[in-house]
């Protein structure tokens, strides 16, 4: 092996038999499950890098800007060393401390690198990835997606091994001196890729895929699945909130959809049926919509 | 069990016939099962995150699927796929095609690979900075050789230009290579390159 090689980070023979894994074999299923659509109608071959398949990518906007002032909180941390593993780290992007048998990490700057925070929860033995994603109203402050690897283990096997909260506890998020959390149980091992949301800078999109008629969403209180794109409008107007749409593709049996980014500027009309309305930034509704009523709302739960 | 998807409106176009032929998705199969460990190691080699690597896994197939009828018989079909795969990645590196899919088994999966992390010393960390410094097309030739095991006939059906050109470009990156090597401090004569 020369020197070269040996910066590969995996070689090909150490991959032998991730064909049949079960990730290998659900893509390769959900890629020939498209077959009608991709195979058979010239008109809508979907471009090489825009595929139906996939739901458009939740990604932070390019780094910058200043601190949300309201969540800029200083958290004193004290040193404290045990068995020679850092048990507490503080920078200006993240403060973290081992509170009993949890570790709390206070968010000091959310727009701050990912890696500024990466950097804090490896200095305590941790391989958590945090990423701070511009949320809907009712998602900021809380864990909005997480993924782990690595075999992680947990003592509490019916807990999730992250959360989330205030500091100082019980504040209310958005105020003045009240920071976002992240808690991560001690003893998790492997690593974890966790999203929370923060709050949006003005224009920004919101990353998260929430419902819009949730608790403190634009849509509170309005229920918009199967009413028509008309009266839908209608009620947003009222709220003085603009709508975008999303036209869906809904699976064979009605239990799932797929949505397609460049069906976004379809020529969608009143008569269309609305299935679900989520948040895309503050004051702009995404309506998911189809052009015929369906049998089943393909955006509820089976 | 696809009857309900022929509805041209929601489609925007025109009727769906003919439907799909099963030669094609046997072929499709095929192919997936020969190349896909190839393809992932391709992916997880060059991308910084399990994500990124999980996203061009994906992306590539979804477009040989949908190019099934261009793709080359035998041994030429795994050198065709490291072609849209490397779009793929020079899209994604370019930001303009941020997907997702919405397989959680296979970002898992990748995920786990990430854990094996290459050799480190400080020699060798020196080499790969000289080739992550190294222009991209240098990087990509060299990553081929080294990581891929291609020759110069495979790596011109790859990057679709004759094997002359891939032998200068690749004598031009070699050199780069040494030369930034060489500025870092690390002896040439101790890198190994004698497979390229």
């Amino acid at each position: 092996m020369n020197d070269l090689q040996q910066l590969a980070r995996i070689r090909d023979e150490n991959l032998r038999g991730q064909a049949s894994g079960a990730g290998a074999r659900t893509l390769l299923t959900s890629i020939t499950g498209e077959a009608l659509e991709i195979v058979t109608s010239d008109a809508t071959v979907v471009p090489p890098t825009r595929g139906g398949l996939f739901r458009s990518r939740t990604r932070r906007l390019a780094a910058g800007g200043v601190a949300v002032a309201g969540l800029a909180a200083a958290a004193v941390i004290g040193p404290a060393v045990v068995g020679g593993t850092a048990t507490s780290y503080a920078s200006s992007a993240i403060d973290i401390e081992l509170r009993g048998d949890q570790y709390v990490a206070t968010i000091k700057d959310p727009l701050a690198e990912y890696a500024e925070y990466t950097k804090g929860f490896k200095a305590v033995g941790l391989d958590v990835r945090l990423q701070l994603v511009p949320s809907s109203p009712s998602q900021v402050g809380k864990v909005t997606g997480w993924r782990t690897h690595g075999h992680p283990k947990v003592s509490h096997p019916n807990q999730l091994p992250f959360g989330s909260g205030s500091a100082p506890a019980g504040c209310t998020l958005g105020q003045d001196g009240c920071a976002m959390t992240v808690i991560v149980e001690s003893d998790f091992t492997g690593g974890a890729v966790v999203k929370l949301g923060r709050p949006a800078r003005p224009g920004e999109k919101y990353q998260n895929r929430g419902s819009a008629t949730a608790e403190g969403e634009m849509l509170e209180g309005y229920d918009p699945a199967e009413k028509t794109v008309g009266e839908v409008r209608a009620e947003a107007r009222d709220r003085g909130l603009k709508t975008a749409f999303q036209v869906i593709t809904p699976s064979p049996d009605y239990t799932g959809y797929r949505i397609e980014p460049e069906r976004r500027r379809a020529k969608v009309g009143d008569d269309w049926i609305v299935w679900r309305a989520e948040s895309e930034q503050a004051g702009v509704l995404r309506l998911l919509v189809t052009r015929e009523r369906l049998p089943r709302n393909p955006t509820a739960p089976a | 069990m696809y009857g309900v998807f022929r509805s041209p409106e929601l489609r925007g176009g025109g009727p769906w016939d003919p439907p799909v032929d099963d030669d094609r998705k046997s072929r499709f199969e095929a192919v997936y099962k020969e190349t896909y460990e190839r393809i992932l190691g391709y992916a997880v080699r060059r991308c910084d995150s399990p994500e990124d690597a999980a996203d061009v896994v994906a992306e590539t197939f979804a477009i040989v699927w949908r190019r099934i009828d261009a793709l080359p018989p035998g041994e030429q079909a795994p050198l065709w796929l490291y072609g849209v795969a490397r779009n793929v990645l020079a899209n994604h590196r370019r930001g303009q095609a941020r997907h997702r899919h919405g397989n959680a088994e296979l970002d898992t999966e990748i995920a786990d690979l990430y854990g094996h992390s290459p050799e480190s010393g400080v020699e060798l960390s020196t080499i790969a900075r000289a080739l992550r410094e190294l222009p991209d097309d240098d990087r990509e030739l060299i990553s081929l050789v080294a990581w891929e095991g291609l020759d110069h006939g495979e790596i011109a059906e790859v990057l679709g230009c004759s094997r002359n050109a891939v032998r200068i470009r690749l004598y031009r990156a070699r050199k780069r290579l040494s030369k930034a090597l060489a500025g870092a401090g690390v002896s040439v004569a101790g890198v190994v390159m004698e497979s390229l």
